[in-house]
């Protein structure tokens, strides 16, 4: 089952590569993976899709929340959130193609961001879903090449991270009851 | 003052009397700031640098706080990795303090550069790569809470040389902080109402519950506790092999440890209960690979202060998120609360009949000396309250057996790692920290092998170490393996060497003799015991497989 689970962490070097690890040594496999800053700029936001049962979930949340950069981990609800991925994708387009492809995009709501005589490059913001049928549809054309920021996701409605009961305290070792840095 | 300095008078405030390392280029300050203090701090040079991250280890296990090792950049430092992998396998709390080279030069590939930092972040409950003051202030003051709190744990600080000879006066203002300051304590959480009722309900509808304590249980000193529910419930208990010593080993409830090398009386009670309740143990596969723990219909409590172990491995029907000797408390009160009335204790047979017997061990060569003599002999010339510390393979296991530990011995073993030349450099920390003691190392032959030249360490000290090794000719545990999943193809496992262990101690300037008779070997520690030496006594043994 997939996963979305939020991350807030110390904005820090080393602090992804922290993450990444214990991943990666506890075999918790990443599905997609995006870091960006919040608001606040000392502190990251990594958003991860996983896929996995419910005892790995459950590992991956205390894991994770017993790194010292780590401040908040959620999994977010399924039925409650929004996410978004950013894609960009280069197609080979000559002036004939040209009207067809601009077609495409149009119906998936792409937007075109870059154009030459022999290519054409579209943004396109949604779920995987729909990112992969305007890949299908691409494909033909000849794609020379994409890129994919990973999902980002947010509670909806006032529902957020700093709701969550655990607070993992940042280097600071404050606040470290059983659930915290042990 | 510098980096260094500041690093020292941190460590002395903390109330650190003695560090253990080894000098390089990058820690020069270090160790003149070392140097400076060496009235107030004492620094043990180790023959290498894994004997520095196994003695502080060893001297953590005994203090109950945080030990010290030093290491300079490079091959000092990887040097320590196995040290840093052990100690947070078994949850023991070290602050590891690397030099390395200058920041500017971080990332250059130059000399006696490694990226130390980013080779331990899977072993290490935390780092700092510490490249400016600031970050030195911020790491000194939270590597020793961070390393002893919650489930302990080793700590990495990596710092550029040009930070340690850097003046700053921000060292200034946080020595000063630190003088004046609290260093509360961390709290653990006590142990939460619902699950402890949860617990106590499953315990009441279990007629054949089982007790197994851990590591966890140990550390917490949990012993009473476990001893007075086990009277409640009626229960028998058992340890792995970290919870060794946490009940007297003459203790009614108690049946021995499971896992590798369990005693049967354990297996079989592992067997016919109903309901198991774990405490402070994290069923690695060592321990508990061949338990089943939920087959027919078997409930599974779990005990631990750190809830990324609960359910982690297997599913438990009820759980407490809390320091162990504080939930089994809270337990027993439940219990007392709701009438429940102390049971019959079962199983009804003799309980730990198990004692020193040996099932078909081979007819012994003249000079051998049977295994089950060996412990019996040590435990009899040692006296009470001894440290007891192993190397890794079959001697291991036969002391963590066949020794009669007790709640006021220490027991050094690498549980979790399993690794080989741990038990010498464990025994040497663990004896400083408590100089009064006696020390005993069980190791063998292979063991043995791997780090004695931490012999050059006792012998500078002077500490009266006792080092038994049990001499099979063999790296036991796996010549074990070979003879039942390879044909017997013994490869790379009989040992063909001829060294004289006598000889071998007397070139360190160490007693060394070889026994012949269980009659010897106990004379022999009674002697080192009373002379207050050193001694390394070779013994020759069978140890069978298990
Ligand atoms: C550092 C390290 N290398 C290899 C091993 C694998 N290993 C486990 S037990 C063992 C044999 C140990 O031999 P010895 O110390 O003579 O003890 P014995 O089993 O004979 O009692 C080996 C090689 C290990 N545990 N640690």
């Amino acid at each position: 089952m997939l996963k979305t689970i939020s991350i807030l962490v110390d904005n820090e070097a080393g602090v992804l590569a922290r993450v990444t690890n214990l991943f990666s040594r506890r075999g918790f496999n990443i599905d997609s993976l995006a870091v960006g800053t919040t608001d606040d700029p000392s502190v990251s936001r990594i958003t991860v899709r996983v896929d996995c049962d419910d005892r790995v979930l459950r590992q991956i949340i205390f894991q994770v929340g017993k790194l010292v950069c780590v401040h908040k981990v959620k999994v977010l609800d399924d039925n409650a959130l929004v996410t978004r991925e950013l894609t960009l994708i280069k197609v080979r387009c000559g002036q004939k193609e040209r009207g067809e492809i601009l077609d495409i995009a149009g119906v998936f709501r792409a937007r075109v961001v870059d154009l030459t005589p022999e290519a054409l490059t579209v943004e396109l913001t949604g779920d995987g879903g729909k990112t992969n049928a305007l890949l299908d549809m691409l494909r033909p054309y000849g794609v020379l090449e994409m890129a994919r920021t990973g999902i980002v996701a947010l509670d909806r409605g006032t529902a957020s991270i700093s709701d969550t009961p655990y607070e993992f305290n940042a280097d600071s070792g404050e606040g470290n009851t059983a659930k915290g840095n042990d | 003052m510098n980096g260094a300095e500041y690093i020292v008078r941190e460590l002395i405030l903390s109330g650190t009397r003695t560090v253990f390392g080894y000098p390089g280029g990058t820690v020069v300050a270090l160790y003149d700031a070392l140097y400076r203090h060496r009235r107030e701090i004492r620094h043990i040079r180790t023959a290498a640098e894994q004997g520095a991250a196994f003695a502080a280890d060893g001297y953590a296990r005994a203090t109950g706080r945080f030990g010290v090792c030093i290491a300079t950049s490079g091959p000092g430092a990887t040097n320590l990795v196995t040290g840093i992998a052990n100690a947070f396998m078994d949850s023991v709390p070290l602050i590891c303090i690397t030099g390395n080279v200058d920041h500017h030069l971080i990332g250059t590939d130059s000399f006696q550069e490694v990226d130390i930092v980013g080779m331990t972040l899977g072993v290490t409950k935390h780092s700092w790569a510490v490249r400016s003051p600031e970050l030195l202030v911020r790491a000194m003051k939270n590597a020793p809470r961070l390393a002893d709190c919650g489930r302990p744990g080793p700590v990495l600080i990596d710092v550029a040389r040009d930070v340690l000879e850097g003046e700053s006066a921000l060292y200034d203002e946080a020595i000063n902080a630190a003088r004046s300051g609290d260093n509360a304590a961390t709290a653990s959480s006590d142990p939460v109402p619902s699950q402890v009722e949860e617990a106590g309900m499953l315990l009441n509808a279990s007629r054949r519950p089982l007790i197994i304590c851990g590591g966890g249980a140990h550390r917490s000193g949990a012993g009473p506790a476990i001893s007075k529910l086990a009277k409640q419930l009626g229960a028998p208990v058992c340890a792995t092999l970290m919870g060794l010593g946490t009940l007297a080993s003459d203790d009614p409830s108690y049946l021995g440890l499971v896992g590798a090398m369990a005693s049967p009386a354990a297996l079989r009670a592992l067997k016919e209960c109903d309901l198991i309740l774990t405490a402070g143990a994290r069923f690695s596969n060592r321990s508990a690979g061949s338990v089943d723990f939920t087959g027919g219909g078997k409930k599974l409590i779990q005990i631990d202060s750190d809830s990324a172990e609960i359910n982690k491995i297997v599913r438990s029907d009820a759980y407490i998120e809390a320091d162990a000797r504080e939930a089994l408390e809270a337990l027993s009160v439940w219990l007392r609360a709701h009438e429940v009335e102390d049971r019959r204790p079962w199983p009804d047979e003799a309980r730990a009949s198990d004692g020193a017997a040996i099932d078909s061990r081979p007819p012994l060569k003249r000079g051998y000396i049977d295994p089950a003599e060996i412990f019996g002999a040590v435990r009899r010339a040692a006296g009470k309250s001894v440290i007891v510390a192993t190397d890794v393979g079959l001697h291991q296991l036969y002391t963590a057996r066949y020794f009669p530990l007790e709640p006021e011995d220490l027991f050094l073993t690498s549980g979790g790692l399993g690794t080989m030349g741990y038990g010498l450099g464990a025994a040497l920390g663990a004896q400083l920290a408590e100089p009064d003691r006696t020390a005993i190392l069980f190791t063998g032959d292979g063991s043995f092998m791997m780090n004695m030249n931490e012999l050059v360490t006792a012998a500078e000290h002077k500490l009266p170490v006792i080092i038994v090794v049990l001499k099979n000719g063999q790296l036991g545990m796996v010549h074990e393996l070979q003879r039942k999943e390879c044909g017997r193809r013994y490869s790379a496992t009989v040992l063909r060497q001829n060294v004289s262990i006598p000889k071998l101690a007397g070139a360190f300037g160490l007693k060394g003799v070889r026994v012949h008779s269980a009659e010897e070997l106990g004379a022999a520690v009674r002697e080192a015991v009373a002379a207050k030496t050193a001694a390394v006594i070779e013994v020759r043994t069978y140890l069978k497989g298990c």
